[in-house]
């Protein structure tokens, strides 16, 4: 018997009860409260109200019904429930703690931790009590504070696995990524099926180890965890059905958060006949769609539709796409392969970091339609890892992300001719560290040589230990280097057309990456790529078929050495054209939109 | 008369971070200030182009004289220490400033002609709405120092953040609510037409942004706080903008109908006074009940013609807002300020 049909039954007894004695209180309200997680909540609310006739300062009846109105989006009128009933009861713990969340719904945090506080005062051992402070806390960013309620959270209910999960969130959202990931991997030994529990471990991975690290740590911890293996038994599914030809295709794009490399794609296919586009995007809320996820998809479809109403995400537009698009292959696209209508047909785009995490490996690659690549070498890495030929309905492609070309065409600088450029330097895996080391030799050779950074610097980043070391050498390196009066900091801007004016070289040190556009977008520009042959993507050699026409190197002198040379030889404008004649062939947005269009039709 | 010299002063505020509407709209008063005075806050030059104005977050201090005009909003204290001629804002009613100040300023022309000529009659109660009671001291002068629009403002069609928004509210019609809503500014006549209107409209998606106090439909999208530097580009995802204030429209000002047809965003709103000052007799989006708001809605949503028509009337209508323009309009009331009081001295 479902949830549901349990529901159902007990409301059938209840019923029962009630007509044989209806003046007892307690049947009314558990009568209410079935009908309130049914979602039936005007007969909830009709039944608190006939508990509340027969006991009207009952805390549990009031309460309920408080939650009856909030669930029916009258929220002010359930405080306001609340707010009485606290009249009558100045002093009760769990009057205080729902009126601090629903405060907290009402978005008023300060208030809200208010209420938690007293609540907290009164009972410090109630563990939901302490959960509930702390997640206000940590919205406020009250660091310490809410680091320590936590790990007093932490005793109080150590086998429960939802409190714990909590734990380990707030310990990331406070900025301790070391304690989250040693949390998180505790949890995940004795819960190793749990959704919930994987993706705080991802999330507190990515935060604190270095890049160059992550991937073996994945690769041992998925040795010993069986959730990917549980999500590895693919089912047997038919090909998509074809659309009508009679209407437009119905297309879906759906991202988590970042549209980054979307707006020529969007825009484009918008523009086109032959679809109606509509986007979605998920946000924090895919989180707590995943935990819907079982490894039936027969159920986990009846359950979609069963919760429709409440469920946290916009079924009507996925249940309205013909094809659904999904850019990024993370959590979202795991949800997409459980709970998207069979009939639809679905595509994923995968860049570079979701191919060094665990997210593809929980992807039921048998419901997928077409897997694009924005680069042979992720493509290559992946099917080795996935062996997703195995799949039959799953059709594979490589499209580099696009950008518009004419705008970067602008005339260069006259200083450009010696300066360098990276966009985006703060973060070690970029490694702005090794485009100074190339500038110290080129200043060797000739104190004209510059090296401009466009970007946000660390300040106001949360930074790891590892990552607070790496900013500290770079600045030491300037100094030691007398590289001041050689490096310009420029704001971040979205302008990065005519900031590319004032770069003849565009670097690449990056440990890894998928296609690292800004050196496309350089290229547009005229400016000559300088890329390190990226050491992640070493054996499938990523940076050289990425671009194969750019100055490569592995070390700073040798990078040095191509640029001096280039330099040198009088020939930049020429070399500048070519450069931007094949942007023009490889990354304008039209030739992105036909392939994908390819796809969409296929 | 060279540039006169303004000191200006809003609360205890030692500068002017963009957070929240008073010190919004006092940085835009200043911007249009500036175009023909020395504006001085808490001291400092107020650079209309620099980042945070040019301003830092230095201590108060009042100062003895060297300015032509001192302008104070809510600090009554700083305000009786500064020499003459000295002005306030109209809001809140205060009797001791209102009979002492030689000038008030309102930001429309409506509402400084309700306070010339206020009685026991005029403005009716429901206009009073707890700012006014039935009197009010008889004010020196009042100057209507009217409102202006943000530069940043304007059509950005193309940005990217105006793509990353219209892809987060969905990419079909949207409508958009900016701003608090409490029990009186409530959009009850749009919510009144939305069934109808969600039947009749292919993918509409009405988005709220801002803190909500009251209860609200539940099919609305609630996005996340806006940062001000995000909202030229929110309000440009938006293809229309919904805008609800209660009778104290007739009056007081309203930033939000400027920021939004500055952006080229058509603005659906209830028909008041001051509101028809801002927009003018004939503005084609003036609904006073849910029936006309749906039709005019539908006719926007479904006529493409009709909504470039609109969006154009509007744009139009924008010009009137910019610093320049409204600062020709202030520039001879401060100066008739300034130079009476000096004939008077």
């Amino acid at each position: 018997m479902s949830g549901q049909d349990k529901l159902q039954e007990a409301k059938r007894i209840y019923h029962q009860a009630l007509e044989l004695d209806s003046t007892y209180y307690r049947l009314h309200s558990f009568l209410a409260m079935i009908y309130h997680r049914l979602a039936d909540y005007e007969n909830a609310q009709k039944y608190w109200n006939k508990a509340l006739s027969l006991r009207p300062k009952d805390i549990g009846t009031n309460l309920g019904l408080a939650e009856t109105l909030a669930a029916t989006g009258k929220l002010i009128e359930g405080i306001q429930k609340i707010d009485d009933l606290q009249q009558v009861y100045p002093k009760r713990g769990e009057i205080l703690a729902r009126r601090a969340l629903f405060t907290e719904r009402a978005q008023d945090l300060s208030l809200s931790a208010e209420y938690w506080r007293q609540a907290h005062g009164l009972e410090s051992e109630n563990s939901e009590f302490a959960l509930g402070f702390a997640r206000v806390l940590i919205k406020l960013g009250h660091r310490e504070e809410g680091r320590k309620i936590l790990q007093n959270v932490k005793i109080l209910k150590p086998d429960h696995l939802l409190t714990q999960i909590e734990v380990g969130n707030g310990l990331l959202s406070l900025n301790y990524p070391n304690e989250a990931v040693e949390h998180f991997q505790n949890l995940a030994r004795s819960h190793e099926q749990s959704v919930p529990v994987l993706n705080g471990l991802i999330r507190s991975v990515d935060s604190a180890r270095p890049i160059s690290e992550v991937l073996d740590w994945w690769k041992e911890f998925l040795d010993w965890n069986t959730l990917a293996k549980t999500y590895q038994s693919p089912p047997e599914r038919g090909p998509t059905p074809k659309i009508p030809a009679e209407r437009k295709t119905r297309l879906l794009i759906v991202s988590y958060q970042n549209w980054n490399f979307m707006q020529e794609i969007v825009e484009g296919l918008a523009a086109d006949e032959q679809y109606e586009v509509r986007t979605l995007e998920f946000g924090r809320e895919i989180v707590t769609a995943l935990e819907y996820l079982k490894a039936n998809p027969a159920e986990n479809e009846d359950r979609l539709n069963k919760h429709k109403n409440d469920f946290p995400l916009d079924v009507e537009l996925l249940e309205w796409a013909d094809v659904v698009f999904c850019e990024w292959c993370v959590h979202g696209m795991v949800w997409l392969t459980r709970h998207l209508p069979s009939r639809t047909k679905l595509i994923c785009r995968l860049h570079s970091f979701e191919a060094y995490g665990p997210w593809p490996l929980l992807v039921d690659w048998s419901r997928v339609d077409h897997l694009t690549f924005v680069a042979d070498h992720i493509r290559e890495y992946l099917d080795e890892s996935l062996n997703l030929s195995q799949f039959k309905n799953l059709t594979l492609s490589t499209i580099t992300p696009a950008h518009p070309v004419e705008d970067f065409t602008l005339e260069k600088h006259q200083d450009a001719a010696k300066a360098l450029g990276m966009m985006g330097y703060n973060n070690s895996n970029k490694n702005p560290l090794l485009a100074l080391r190339i500038l110290k030799k080129l200043t060797e050779a000739d104190p004209e040589w510059k090296l401009r950074l466009v970007g946000h610097d660390w300040s106001g980043k949360a930074l790891t230990e590892s990552e607070e070391k790496y900013r500290d050498e770079f600045y030491q390196f300037i100094e030691e280097h007398q590289l001041t009066a050689h490096v310009i900091f420029d704001d971040w801007t979205y302008d990065v057309q005519h900031w590319l004016q004032n770069v003849r070289f565009m670097i690449s040190a990056s440990t890894r990456e998928g296609t690292h556009e800004a050196i496309a977008q350089g290229m547009s520009s005229g400016a000559i790529p300088v890329v390190r042959k990226w050491p992640l993507s070493l054996r499938w050699k990523g940076a050289e078929r990425r671009y194969p026409t750019a100055l490569l190197f592995d070390t700073p002198d040798e990078a040095a050495q191509q640029i001096l040379q280039i330099s040198n030889e009088g020939s930049l404008s020429e070399k500048s054209a070519q450069f931007t004649e094949e942007a023009k062939q490889r990354f304008t947005p039209e030739i992105v939109v036909n392939q994908i269009s390819g796809i969409i039709s296929e | 008369m060279s540039r006169p010299k303004i000191y200006t002063l809003l609360g205890t505020q030692t500068h002017l971070p963009p957070r929240g509407g008073d010190l919004i709209n006092e940085a835009r008063f200043f911007r249009t200030l500036s175009e023909f005075a020395d504006v001085y806050y808490n001291g400092q030059l107020f650079q209309p182009d620099q980042v945070d104005f040019g301003l830092k977050d230095i201590p108060i201090k009042v100062p003895g004289s060297g300015y032509d005009l001192y302008y104070v909003r809510a600090n009554k204290d700083i305000y009786r220490q500064l020499p003459r001629p000295k002005a306030c804002l109209a809001l809140p009613y205060d009797e001791e400033l209102y009979a002492d100040a030689d000038a008030l300023f309102t930001t429309t022309g409506t509402w400084r002609d309700m306070l010339i000529n206020f009685s026991q009659e005029h403005p009716p109660k429901s206009w009073r709405k707890g700012w006014y009671g039935d009197s009010i001291a008889r004010p020196k002068s009042v100057i209507n120092i009217a409102q202006s629009a943000d530069p940043s403002f304007k059509p950005y069609p193309d940005h990217f953040e105006t793509f990353r928004y219209r892809a987060k509210f969905g990419y079909g019609f949207v409508v958009g609510y900016f701003g608090r809503i409490a029990a009186d500014t409530v959009p009850r006549t749009y919510f009144g037409a939305l069934p109808k209107l969600s039947r009749t409209i292919d993918h509409l998606t009405t988005i709220v942004a801002g803190n909500i106090t009251v209860d609200i439909p539940r099919n609305i999208r609630l996005v996340d706080r806006i940062d001000y530097s995000k909202m030229p580009y929110a309000l440009n995802a938006c293809d229309l903008v919904l805008y609800d204030c209660g009778d104290d429209g007739h009056w007081a000002g309203s930033g939000k109908v400027i920021d939004a047809i500055s952006c080229g965003v058509p603005i659906v709103l209830p028909r008041k006074d001051a509101r028809i000052e801002q927009l003018g007799e004939d503005y084609p989006l003036f609904c006073d009940d849910s029936k006309e708001l749906e039709e005019k809605v539908v006719k926007f949503a479904c006529d493409t013609e009709y909504r470039a028509e609109v969006r154009e009337k509007v744009l139009a209508l924008s010009d009137s807002f910019r610093p320049r323009v409204v600062a020709k309009q202030l520039e001879r009331p401060i100066y008739d300020l300034i130079q009476g009081f000096k004939n008077n001295d």
